[in-house]
């Protein structure tokens, strides 16, 4: 009876809350026909905005995958004065809001901001432009290569590549032979999650990139320019685009723990 | 080739895993490190592998300095009590590894490679992964790539504890064998005195980050030097106002006479069978009980209740 009743919950929320926006999206979005969608998807604006954020996306993916495997990597294995702060700083990220993540950069490096004087002498634009959309986008997403990987990191313990040392292995080969195949899983995924949240990213970026059409305007900002502009069924082919990007992140998931047996 | 300790030292903060240890271990043999856990034996084990510095003193071999040696510089075999073969890689890859990571040419590799996996006798399985195998089978693949790129020492962290009852007895037996064949210098660390007797050349016993003895098994068993190797050899039990100041007694040691006038006079409270031995469990007139474990052929016709005299064919005095 409790079973049945806390699943039927569970169920019912989940429509209400998952589903149903998705179909609704879904609905929407092709309202008009695969040709009215196709035509909204081809649309020169949106295809700027999807280029943009498939650009914004191939810079910061592989800088904070990178910079997750090192982080996870001295976390995991290291012992050193800062670690407890180093822990704290990596969920920064995810703890604040956006916005306010995108704020910090304006005052960084706005016409009004620390940097803002300096970078207007040297002519370099970050914010309303391209750097400041990389820059809050990486701030963002930093912790998810870092997050997926320090749980298994720890869990797998070192014996293996102190075994790997004795048997006359090099840091680097440590390293390519031993730890990053035994990681390879996770850091796939936490990269998949990297990347669809950086090419969903809507708050931090919307503060800094000065919503200029067709230059800096990333495919979650064009949902909601074309939304203002009451063009509901584009605003929703275009959103659906980015609901496949999550649905396919799933799903590769699915693939990759069936693969892996747990 | 002897591996020489010369005072070594290590603190873990204020804690002293080894306090001041010397020891040579000959060529050929087949030491073990026998204590309880936190003496300082694993500590020592991983000093030997270059997994640990020590704060002060020297490892050396034949009178060579390896201290300053890192683990990847000092080719020795370490094998892992868990036993930590890579996962994604199967048997022969595990093995190969030393070879692989030395760049050895790949037929060299192969034939090294099948030499050892008839040694381990694990020759069909050469292409499983480790979490196919069974826990003895794991235990002979980590012990066939520690030795894979003819190591100087091997060196063994408890290497039976992860394996059943059955399987280690098998394998202790399989290991000495082993040794005898390859001759490798050997040291392993254990906490199971009958695994480091039944194995070992010579044992060293480990307390408190010191070497409390060293010795052969029959030295270290017929005279042991402190009070606690004979508690840590375990079946032993002190006795108090029974003789002047207190004694050790074996449970071993202890015989039963039913007429006899010599011996501390016993009352039987209980007898029960323990595998080879029984034994029978009495109380002194000092309100002390003494465990004596007989052959079960001396415990015929014993029973509770039954009043008689114990003696102590060796009794364990330590200065008093």
């Amino acid at each position: 009876m409790v079973r049945i009743l806390l699943s039927g919950l569970a169920m019912a929320w989940l429509t209400l809350m998952v589903l149903a926006p998705v179909v609704i999206v879904l609905v929407e979005a092709l309202s008009a026909g695969v040709g009215a969608w196709w035509q909204a998807v081809s649309d020169e604006e949106t295809r700027t905005s999807v280029a943009l954020s498939l650009k914004v996306a191939a810079i910061v993916v592989p800088c904070n995958a990178v910079f997750g495997v090192a982080a996870a990597w001295a976390l995991a294995r290291f012992r050193f004065r800062g670690r407890t702060l180093l822990l704290a700083l990596l969920d920064l990220p995810l703890s604040v809001s956006p916005v306010v993540s995108g704020l910090v950069f304006v005052l960084l490096f706005g016409a009004q901001g620390w940097f803002g004087p300096w970078l207007q002498a040297h002519n370099i634009q970050i914010i309303f432009a391209v750097p400041g959309i990389v820059l809050a986008t990486a701030f963002v997403t930093l912790p998810m290569v870092a997050r997926e990987l320090l749980p298994l990191l720890e869990s797998q313990g070192d014996d293996a590549e102190l075994a790997a040392r004795t048997l006359g292995a090099s840091g680097w080969q440590v390293f390519w032979l031993v730890s990053f195949p035994r990681m390879r899983g996770a850091l796939a995924y936490g990269v998949l999650l990297c990347m669809a949240r950086a090419l969903g990213e809507f708050g931090a970026v919307s503060v800094v990139s000065g919503h200029i059409r067709g230059q800096t305007d990333t495919l979650p900002l064009h949902v909601e320019i074309l939304h203002n502009e009451y063009h509901f069924q584009a605003a929703f082919a275009a959103a659906s685009l980015l609901l496949l990007v999550g649905v396919a992140t799933l799903l590769l998931r699915r693939l990759h723990t069936s693969e892996s047996g747990h | 080739m002897s591996i020489e300790i010369l005072g070594i030292s290590k603190n873990f903060g204020s804690f002293k895993a080894l306090d001041d240890v010397t020891l040579t271990i000959g060529q050929g043999e087949l030491l073990a490190l026998l204590g309880p856990s936190g003496s300082g034996k694993t500590t020592l084990l991983r000093v030997l592998a270059g997994l640990e510095l020590p704060d002060v003193g020297k490892v050396q071999e034949n009178g060579h300095d390896l201290t300053a040696l890192g683990a990847r510089d000092r080719n020795v075999g370490l094998v892992f009590q868990h036993f930590a073969l890579f996962p994604h890689l199967d048997v022969f890859e595990n093995i190969a590894f030393s070879l692989r990571v030395r760049k050895r040419p790949p037929a060299e590799v192969h034939e090294r490679v099948e030499e050892l996996l008839h040694l381990v006798q694990l020759e069909g399985l050469a292409h499983r992964r480790p979490a196919e195998l069974s826990g003895g089978q794991r235990q002979r693949v980590a012990l066939a790539r520690a030795l894979a790129a003819r190591p100087r020492v091997l060196l063994l962290d408890e290497p039976f504890s992860a394996l059943d009852a059955k399987v280690r007895h098998e394998l202790r037996t399989w290991l000495r064998r082993l040794h005898e064949e390859l001759g490798t210098t050997t040291v392993f660390v254990t906490h199971d005195q009958d695994e480091a007797f039944e194995l070992a050349d010579r044992v060293a016993v480990f307390h408190r980050g010191r070497i409390e003895q060293l010795g052969t098994p029959d030295e270290i068993y017929d005279t042991p030097k402190s009070p606690f190797v004979l508690d840590f050899l375990g079946n032993v039990q002190w006795l108090e106002g029974v003789e002047k100041g207190p004694v050790a007694v074996r449970h071993r040691d202890v015989t039963l006479h039913v007429d006899g006038v010599a011996g501390w006079p016993a009352r039987i409270v209980r007898i029960h069978r323990t595998g080879s031995r029984v034994r029978v469990d009495l109380q002194l007139a000092t309100g002390q009980l003494l465990i004596a474990a007989l052959e079960p052929p001396a415990a015929q016709g014993l029973f509770v209740g039954q009043e008689l005299r114990a003696v102590a064919e060796r009794q364990y005095g330590f200065g008093a």
